[in-house]
């Protein structure tokens, strides 16, 4: 019972950091308050936070026990949208800088176009985006050993001098037969676009077994997974309208085919091998030491192998049927049920 | 006896002022003795008539001081402008400040500058030595410094709070004592006046944009006569077949964002018209550069157009267009050790026709490696003489 509460009050704390602010929304799941310009518009300055240490932004009680202490981390406001022109043109992307973003464990870049700079979080290997604020990148050329990219520091000076590297961000062809949709009923792809590392398509574009990240679920709605570390998706199939995706955890979903995608996977593929190193260091990360009753199962537990869940559809949900009322408020208790405090006595 | 009863003997007075104020409080009994002394013939009198008023206070009536009026916001306009100002940092560096001034960059400073920067004497280095050890140790300021934090190589680590001379003094002292020497070795150059702490803002149009330029400049040195043009006119024709830096997809806007709160009024930072500008000295007074050279030689370019035009439009009353007679100016940029120098001439106001301005510039100098105390000494490492060569260089122009 204390576990179910604890739950729900976590998510209502979270629910109560879900951002959003002028153009570009952003979710975050992080126990943070953030402050955000008094106008409102997006940035790519680091955001001032306060800190809560574990405890539930309204109530104020601890929810999250293990949390409290360490380094303050800045924000970066990250722009997770990716759209460009429907009118068959591409929006390039000029890539300034690959940054450390201390709240993520990607590196982000720093875009630009026209008059936005924006971070992206940061793309495949070589690509990043416009110079809104930053994205979570791929960087999957730092996978094989031997192709003499390890760290930010190598890709950077693998970047073309003048700094022309940007992803450029195929548009949504809902118009123009030719090219993307048909109207036959099903779902036929007429033309596929070949996929360029760090570009971002709409996944119904995109080739069978093609790697992505920084996935929506909802067309418009922003980039929603694979935006760890190292991590991609894998196109598998189209059934019907829906294009599916395997996830990291080898979980299945099919998607609307306009949603966004990001060609290649996400930068600073090492990082889970990095090992903490320390008990302090994990304080430095912001984390309470724990009882250190928990052990982690071994062999002898046994082996747990459980099937994958069903492909789980996204989409437009049909539009729910109004609430009707059928009594009169006079029907009901004389008196309060619930009591307005807590309090027991 | 115990320590505790002398420790907590500061308390019992306030218990008995705190006994004083409760027994204070009776309820005082009728004992009969009033009716018995009036029976006697005896006058009895309340105490309050005999006691108040004890004696007359006189009170003195201050009027308070008017309120301050709230600072007036400026009022949000419909037409947006990009205001420059000093903390503008030029993304893609000098290329989108050329596209932003309309101008042509010439690496090298011109040959009139090189000419006059001769080689310093032994005396003239060890003067300059004098002026940055004055400036960065042997000066008496002490001021609690910026706190520093390295999050990356050394997360969580508070460093010690240091005591010093705070950057912007430190700049300002080294670029006075700079200025006393070259006024000794320039003839003439007593003559000038230098301004300090100006701001200078001028208006332009951008094809379809408004932007603004808003600078602080350390010090503005003023002379009494206008530096000479240092390309003529049939060179300065010869720029228009010059082509500009692309910057694709950037606008050269990018990294300001446009404001509608702003002021159009022009103003150049030094009130008089007679005083024409000679060299500008900008500095960088962040403790941290968060700009890498390419950054800070595009914000120098900016400078020196900001304060030319805002010259060039208070002398010549000039909103937009060609100038009649160019105007030239040099800047110094300075970040700690970092000086960048350059010379421009501003021949237009028209930031998006044919003929354009020109900046004759180089890579920053250090002046000096490292100036800090070693084992309780004073140590200056690293001195580079160029840079006071040039600036000589500079200062002799007239």
């Amino acid at each position: 019972m204390v576990s179910v509460m604890a739950v729900g009050s976590l998510c209502r704390g979270l629910g109560a950091l879900t951002l959003r602010s002028g153009g570009p929304s952003l979710t975050t799941i992080s126990f943070t308050k953030h402050s955000f310009q008094q106008d409102g518009q997006y940035t790519v300055k680091p955001l001032k936070t306060t800190k809560l240490g574990g405890r539930d932004p309204e109530t104020g009680r601890i929810i999250v026990g293990t949390l409290g202490g360490g380094a303050k981390r800045n924000y970066r406001w990250i722009d997770w949208f990716r759209y460009g022109p429907k009118d068959g043109t591409f929006l390039e992307e000029r890539v300034i800088k690959i940054l450390y973003d201390p709240n993520r464990s990607a590196r982000i870049a720093l875009v630009a176009h026209g008059d936005n700079l924006s971070c992206r979080s940061m793309m495949p290997s070589s690509l990043i985006y416009s110079m809104r604020l930053w994205s979570l990148g791929v960087l999957s050329r730092f996978g094989p050993p031997d192709c003499g990219l390890h760290s930010i520091s190598d890709l950077q000076s693998q970047l073309p001098k003048p700094l022309v590297l940007a992803a450029a961000v195929c548009p949504v062809m809902l118009g123009a037969k030719p090219f993307y949709f048909c109207s036959n009923p099903t779902w036929v792809v007429v033309l596929l676009v070949r996929p360029k590392e760090g570009d971002a398509y709409p996944v119904g574009a995109l080739p069978t077994s093609t790697i992505v990240n920084c996935l929506e679920i909802k067309p418009g709605d922003g980039a929603r997974f694979i935006k760890a570390a190292g991590t991609g998706g894998i196109i598998m199939r189209r059934i019907g309208k829906k294009v599916v995706v395997q996830l990291p955890t080898k979980r299945e979903v099919a998607l609307d085919p306009e949603c966004m995608a990001t060609v290649g996977r996400v930068s600073n593929v090492d990082h889970g091998k990095k090992h903490v190193g320390s008990a302090q260091r994990r304080r430095w990360l912001g984390r309470r030491p724990a009882s250190g009753l928990w052990q982690r199962k071994t062999g002898y537990n046994g082996r747990k192998i459980r099937p994958l869940p069903p492909i789980k559809s996204y989409g437009v949900r049909p539009e729910e049927l109004p609430v009707m009322r059928f009594t009169i408020g006079s029907e009901g208790p004389s008196r309060r049920i619930i009591p307005s405090t807590d309090r027991v006595t | 006896m115990r320590v505790t009863e002398l420790r907590f003997a500061q308390n019992i007075g306030s218990h008995f002022k705190a006994l004083w104020l409760i027994q204070g409080k009776k309820r005082v009994s009728d004992t009969g003795a009033a009716a018995i002394l009036r029976a006697k013939g005896v006058p009895v009198v309340h105490p309050q008539e005999v006691l108040s008023p004890a004696y007359d206070r006189p009170f003195e009536k201050v009027d308070l001081l008017p309120r301050l009026e709230p600072v007036k916001e400026l009022e949000e306009k419909q037409t947006l402008c990009h205001v420059f100002t000093n903390k503008f940092s030029p993304v893609m560096g000098v290329s989108q400040v050329q596209l932003i001034t309309n101008s042509v960059v010439r690496s090298g400073l011109p040959e009139t500058v090189l000419e006059r920067a001769v080689e310093n004497t032994a005396e003239e280095d060890e003067k300059v030595k004098e002026a940055i050890l004055h400036a960065y140790l042997l000066d008496s300021k002490q001021i609690k410094l910026t706190r520093v934090l390295d999050v990356i190589n050394r997360p969580g680590w508070i460093y010690k709070r240091e005591y010093g001379i705070p950057v912007a003094r430190r700049h300002k002292t080294l670029t006075y004592q700079l200025l006393l020497l070259l006024d000794h070795l320039v003839p003439g150059a007593a003559e000038r006046q230098l301004v300090e702490d100006t701001i200078t803002t001028a208006n332009f149009n951008h094809s379809d944009r408004l932007i603004q330029t808003k600078h602080r400049a350390a010090f503005i040195l003023s002379s009494p006569n206008p530096l000479p043009q240092l390309l003529d006119n049939e060179e300065v024709k010869s720029l228009e077949e010059e082509t500009m830096p692309d910057i694709y997809p950037l606008s050269p806007f990018i990294n300001c964002r446009a404001i509608g709160n702003y002021s159009l009024e022009d103003s150049y930072g030094v009130g008089s018209g007679h005083l024409h500008p000679h060299t500008i000295f900008i500095h960088h007074n962040q403790s941290r550069m968060p700009h890498s050279e390419e950054h800070f030689n595009g914000m120098t370019l900016l400078y020196a157009f900001s304060h030319a035009a805002a010259y060039a439009k208070q002398i010549a009353k000039i909103e937009n267009g060609n100038l009649e007679k160019p105007v030239v100016v040099q800047v110094v940029h300075m970040h700690k050790q970092h000086f960048h120098m350059g010379v421009f001439q501003l021949n237009t106001l028209n930031l998006t026709g044919l003929s354009k301005n020109i900046f004759w510039t180089q890579p920053w100098e250090p002046l000096f490696g490292k100036c800090c105390f070693q084992a309780a000494k004073p140590v200056l490492e690293g001195y580079n003489p160029k840079v006071f060569s040039l600036l000589k260089g500079l200062h002799a122009q007239c």
